[in-house]
């Protein structure tokens, strides 16, 4: 549709529905004036200005009374246990800044231990069939497969963001059998992350990070359920060994429940992009979750959306899929276009989180993203007809948990290829591709 | 009278001065208001209220400003918060009902008459339900570009948010109309060689 047309609609749709001869001027008046006789057929209003000495006392008897309460609730010990009864959601902590927690330190340092070596062994290739289909057995597939079989696992039908409202796209669903809850990750083009949490019965208990300080609470309601939002987080600074609260980080956190099932929605952006998706577009989108299964019906597709398909539609290339895969490996999301417009499809051994074998393929225009291999020693291959650059051993720089990847990279059909692939301690390395078995996947791409 | 005028007198506490700016300025405010909140009373109550409003705190009005995209802007804002607070929510029907051709205009197809105003009556009856389905902010920057005719930086000032704020929602707010109003979209050949999903307008 031309804009032109669309501006005429709305033209012809607001002349209609608000004559030119619409004469709003003797109800104004009236408003101003109490007592003024309004025009013969003017609709009746009440003047402000009638009640307004009555609404005015009840609003200094109502500030009064908050003043107090609030006085109650911040300086006396009775009021701040009452004030932390009351927050329902969100576990506050007195503390603007704590020594960084120990298991977060030794997290920390356990990434930046140099990885082991990596003892080099052989694993199988085996058919990826089905895996892009609705297979209880395998567990993936499609989005609305993964959705409907976590239903299944978790109980409870589950509800998602309306994605039009937002423009976004669902990046990751991430399932967590110890507090029975989902968390569906959602991203946009301007690098905006949503996340959805959900779970049955009360909110699961809040780690140290995700604590906030009393007073970085707001009560709000959505649909009617009381909930909460937070601005700010308690980050560690370069250098710093303290955690300290940031008021104004640009991630605001909100809660709620409603009455059996616990939500909470997440906003993560750049400070340059922070007025995006406010408060109240947060909570908008609160209040229109819609049910997950039923998106594939109404689907305007006849087929169910994969993240794959997604990802495809936004890059605007056809995805190739590879047809064999490691063995243990499995699919597990298509990660939208980054800025240089690349598909990345992720496989791994694992669908928990934490340092797991990958296989990444990397899908993007052709010329769009310049190879660089470093130091690294490249050796000539080919996948089917096409030249191929393979280089084991790959390191992207930085230490990680991650074996060196064996890396693939060639280009076909106007689009530009690579294949990552790694593996760790956990997996014994034991599933490592030989570099026949990484060409194997490559010629298997359709 | 001309409008500074109108403006002084009223700052010297003659209401009848007000009228002027009513007479010109309250009939694009209320249609403005009556887009984003989609109910013509209320949109008259918010339009009204801002007149009174006016009339009582004129002088905060920095008269070295214009007052057109001043008085716009705060009806604007009055718009997008009455239209939150009567938000309703959009069932799952709705947007199907639209998507898909509904029984009654499937009916009225067979109706005699002529067939290209037919098709107008559904067009501007998808366009206004898809509007309708949009969030208030959206359809406030859809209103503000398109009906008031503002440019970026007017509707940055508008709206009260950031020009990176006002190109995503109206971005985001064309894609979602483009989505609702995917039946209207011109044919492929018409769209060229760009790619479905992108859009680099804004």
């Amino acid at each position: 549709m031309e804009q032109q047309t669309f501006k005429k609609i709305l033209q012809m749709h607001v002349e209609t529905a608000i004559p030119d001869d619409h004469d709003p001027w003797p109800i104004i008046h009236g408003r101003l004036m109490p007592g003024h006789q309004t025009a013969a057929g003017a609709e009746e209003r009440v003047p402000l200005s009638r009640n307004r000495k009555t609404v005015k006392r009840l609003s200094t008897l109502a500030l009064c009374i908050s003043l107090l309460l609030l006085v109650f609730l911040a300086w006396t010990p009775t009021g701040r246990a009452l004030a932390r009864s009351v927050i329902r959601f969100f576990q506050t902590t007195d503390q603007n800044s704590y020594p960084v927690p120990a298991e977060f330190a030794s997290s920390a340092s356990q990434l930046a231990e140099p990885s082991t070596p990596v003892p080099t062994s052989v694993a199988a290739i085996v058919s990826s069939a089905g895996e892009m289909e609705c297979d209880p057995d395998r567990g993936q597939g499609t989005l609305m497969c993964e959705i409907r079989l976590l239903e299944d696992q978790l109980g409870f039908p589950i509800q998602v963001l309306p994605l039009q409202a937002a423009e976004l796209v669902v990046e990751k669903l991430d399932p967590d059998p110890n507090s029975q809850s989902l968390t569906i990750y959602y991203t946009n083009p301007y690098s905006l992350s949503v996340s959805l949490r959900q779970g049955l019965g009360d909110f699961p208990p809040d780690d140290t990070f995700d604590r906030v300080p009393p007073d970085g609470v707001r009560a709000v309601r959505i649909a009617g359920s009381p909930g909460e939002i937070v601005r700010g987080m308690f980050v560690q600074w370069a250098g710093e060994d303290q955690m300290e609260w940031w008021p104004s980080a640009p991630i605001l956190r909100l809660r709620w429940s409603d009455g059996q099932r616990w939500y909470e929605m997440g906003r993560f952006g750049t400070p340059e992009f922070s007025p995006v998706l406010d408060e109240a577009e947060l909570i908008w989108m609160a209040e229109h979750l819609e049910l997950g299964s039923s998106m594939a019906d109404s689907s305007e597709d006849a087929g169910s959306p994969t993240t794959a398909q997604l990802a495809e539609s936004q890059a605007g290339i056809d995805v190739k899929i590879p047809v064999l895969v490691p063995d243990g490996f499995h699919f597990r999301y298509a990660q939208v276009p980054d800025e240089a417009g690349r598909v990345m499809l992720v496989y791994s051994t694992h669908a928990d989180p934490g340092p797991r074998g990958f296989m990444v393929i990397n899908e993007t225009r052709e010329g769009s993203d310049a190879r660089w291999f470093g130091t690294a020693k490249v050796t000539h291959v080919t996948v089917g007809q096409t030249d191929a650059s393979y280089v084991a051993g790959y390191n992207r720089g930085g230490e990680s948990p991650y074996s060196p990847a064996e890396l693939l990279a060639w280009s076909a059909d106007g689009l530009d290829f690579e294949i990552l692939h790694f593996t760790t301690a956990e997996d014994g390395y034991n599933m490592r591709l030989r570099p026949e078995g990484v060409v194997a996947v490559a010629e298997s791409l359709r | 009278m001309n409008e500074t005028t109108a403006i002084e007198r009223l700052r010297d506490g003659h209401l009848d001065a007000l009228e002027l700016l009513v007479r010109r300025y309250c009939l694009r405010g209320v249609r403005a208001a009556y887009l984003i909140v989609g109910d013509r009373s209320l949109a008259e109550d918010v339009v009204q209220t801002k007149f009174v409003e006016l009339a009582v705190k004129i002088r905060q009005f920095d008269a070295s400003r214009e007052f057109s995209p001043w008085f716009l802007r705060s009806v604007v804002n009055a718009a997008i918060n009455a239209a939150k607070r009567g938000s309703r929510i959009v069932s799952l029907e709705d947007v199907q009902e639209l998507r898909l051709p509904a029984m009654d205009s499937w009916l009225a197809r067979i109706e005699p008459g002529p067939e290209i105003a037919l098709e107008n009556k559904e067009m501007h009856e998808d366009v206004m339900r898809a509007l309708e389905l949009l969030t208030p902010m959206q359809r406030a920057a859809i209103i503000c570009r398109y009906y008031l005719e503002l440019d970026a930086q007017e509707m940055t000032e508008s709206l009260d948010i950031s020009r990176s704020s006002v190109k995503w929602r109206l971005h985001s707010a064309r894609r979602r109309l483009r989505a609702l109003l995917r039946r209207y979209a011109p044919s492929p050949a018409d769209a060229g060689s760009r790619p479905p999903m992108r859009s680099d307008e804004e």
